[in-house]
C-alpha cells in the first residue's frame, strides 16, 4: 500500500475502548473495532470502528456461480480482441464480461447500462478497476472515493462497495481480479516505507477516501459476495457502511494513469521502467506519454521481444497507436510467450495499461 | 519483474470479439507513419 492513512474517530491506542457517548448499539456505549488484516496478520492492515458489530448477519444464501470457460485454441498466435465493440449491458458488477484468465488474474470488461443493484464485496481477490471512460464515486465501507477517467481504482479484497457513476451510460472499465495482493513495487519504496526520489510516482499521487460515509440505519441490507466462482448473498440487519473512523495501510485508493511520470533514456527502456503495480504472478504497467529516445540513431519504438516466461496483454487507452492499424481505443491484444512480438514499424502509444 | 508458468486462457466471450486474421490483418495494411517528433504525446 502507498502509505499510512487515517480518517474519522480513533481511540489513542489500538484495541482499547472507543466510547460512543450517545449510547450506541444495545446501549453498550461503544464503537466496534474491526481489524482487517492481510497475509495472516503479517502484512498491511487497517482497523476500523463501526456503529454496530460487523458480524451481524441474519441470512446467507447462494446466489449462483460464475464459471469461466476456456476456449480450446487450435494454434498459438497473437490475438486482437476488439472489446470496444462489446455491447453495453448489466450493472458495474454483474455486467462484467470475462476476457481471459489464469490462476492469478481474471480480466473482465464492463460497459454497464444500469446502476449497481446492490452492495458488492469480493471476498477472495483484490480488484483493480481501470476507468477507461467515466467518473463518479466509489462508495465504500472506508468512505467515499471519487474516481475519474484514467484512474486505477484499487480495491482490497473484503471491501464492501457500490460504484455510483455520474452517468452510467458513459462508464467503461477494465477490471482485473487479482488473487494475490496488489502492491506498489517493493523496489519503489525505501527501507523507511517512503517512495524513493526518482520513481514514477509519489504518495501524493495516491488518493484514498477523504470523507466517511457513515449510515446509521437498522434497515436490512444485502451484500453480494464473490469468492472465486461462488456468489453468496448475505443480509445484515443494518447498513454495513457504519464506520466512524479507521486507520492503517489497507484501504481502497485511486492512482491516475496520467500521473505516471515516465522515465526515458537515449534508447528505448524496457517495461520494468513502466511498472505501476506488482501482483502475484503478473505486473501492471502504464505506457504513458513520454519524451522519445534521443540517441542520434535511436529507434523510437519498442524492440521486438519474446517474453519467454509470460504472456503480455495490452489495453489501448488513449492517443493514436502507430504500430498497428485497426487497433483502436478499447482494444486488447494478447501476445503469448513462445512467439516474439513487437511493433510493425512504429509505436506512439500514449497510454496502454498492460499486464 | 516477475515470471510465471501460468498461461492466459481466452474465454468464448473474448473470442467472439477477436479478429481471426490478426496479426496478418495489420501486416496486410499500409504501414503507419513512424513517430517523427521528440514527444510521444
Amino acid at each position: 500500500m502507498p502509505s499510512y492513512r487515517q480518517l474519522g474517530k480513533l481511540p489513542p491506542k489500538r484495541h482499547i475502548q472507543l466510547r460512543n457517548e450517545t449510547g450506541g448499539f444495545l446501549n453498550e456505549g461503544l464503537y466496534y473495532e474491526h481489524v482487517v488484516t492481510t497475509q495472516g496478520f503479517d502484512r498491511a492492515y487497517s482497523i476500523m470502528y463501526h456503529l454496530r458489530p460487523p458480524t451481524r448477519i441474519t441470512a446467507s444464501e447462494t446466489a449462483g456461480k460464475i464459471e469461466l470457460r476456456k476456449v480450446d485454441e487450435q494454434e498459438l498466435r497473437h490475438h486482437h480482441i476488439e472489446t470496444q465493440k462489446l455491447a453495453r449491458s448489466g450493472d458495474p458488477v454483474t455486467g462484467r464480461v470475462p476476457m481471459m484468465f489464469n490462476e492469478d488474474v481474471v480480466a473482465w470488461r464492463s460497459k454497464p447500462d444500469r446502476p449497481q443493484a446492490e452492495l458488492y464485496r469480493n471476498g477472495a481477490a483484490d480488484e483493480v478497476i481501470f476507468v477507461h471512460q467515466g467518473s463518479g464515486i466509489l462508495e465504500t465501507v472506508y468512505g467515499k472515493l471519487p474516481y475519474r477517467r484514467g484512474d486505477y481504482i484499487v480495491v482490497p479484497r473484503t471491501t464492501t462497495y457500490r460504484l455510483v457513476a455520474d452517468d452510467i451510460q458513459k462508464e467503461d472499465h477494465l477490471v482485473l481480479e487479482c488473487f494475490g495482493q496488489v502492491r506498489v513495487p517493493t523496489r519503489y519504496q525505501n527501507p523507511d516505507g517512503q517512495m524513493y526520489l526518482g520513481v514514477p510516482y509519489y504518495e501524493r499521487d495516491f488518493h484514498s477516501p477523504a470523507d466517511l460515509l457513515t449510515i446509521d440505519s437498522e434497515t436490512p441490507t444485502t451484500i453480494l459476495i464473490k469468492d472465486r466462482d461462488r456468489l453468496t448473498r448475505v443480509t445484515m440487519p443494518h447498513h454495513p457502511f457504519d464506520v466512524v473512523g479507521w486507520d492503517g495501510f489497507l484501504y481502497p485508493y485511486t492512482f491516475n494513469a496520467w500521473d505516471f511520470e515516465p522515465l526515458t533514456g537515449t534508447t528505448h527502456l524496457p517495461p520494468p521502467f513502466q511498472q505501476t503495480f506488482e501482483c502475484r504472478g503478473f505486473v501492471i504497467c502504464t505506457f504513458a506519454p513520454r519524451y522519445l529516445d534521443h540517441h542520434p540513431q535511436a529507434i523510437k519504438v519498442p524492440y521486438v521481444h519474446s517474453n519467454v516466461e509470460a504472456d503480455e496483454v495490452l489495453f489501448y487507452v488513449d492517443g493514436e497507436f502507430g504500430s498497428r492499424r485497426g487497433v483502436g481505443l478499447g482494444s486488447m491484444t494478447l501476445h503469448p510467450g513462445g512467439i516474439p512480438h513487437g511493433p510493425r514499424q512504429s509505436c506512439s502509444t500514449l497510454i496502454a495499461a498492460s499486464f | 519483474m516477475f515470471d510465471t508458468d501460468r498461461r492466459l486462457f481466452l474465454t468464448p466471450e473474448a473470442i467472439a470479439l477477436d479478429d481471426p486474421k490478426y496479426p496478418r490483418s495489420w501486416l496486410e495494411t499500409p504501414a503507419p507513419t513512424p513517430p517523427t517528433g521528440q514527444y510521444s504525446g
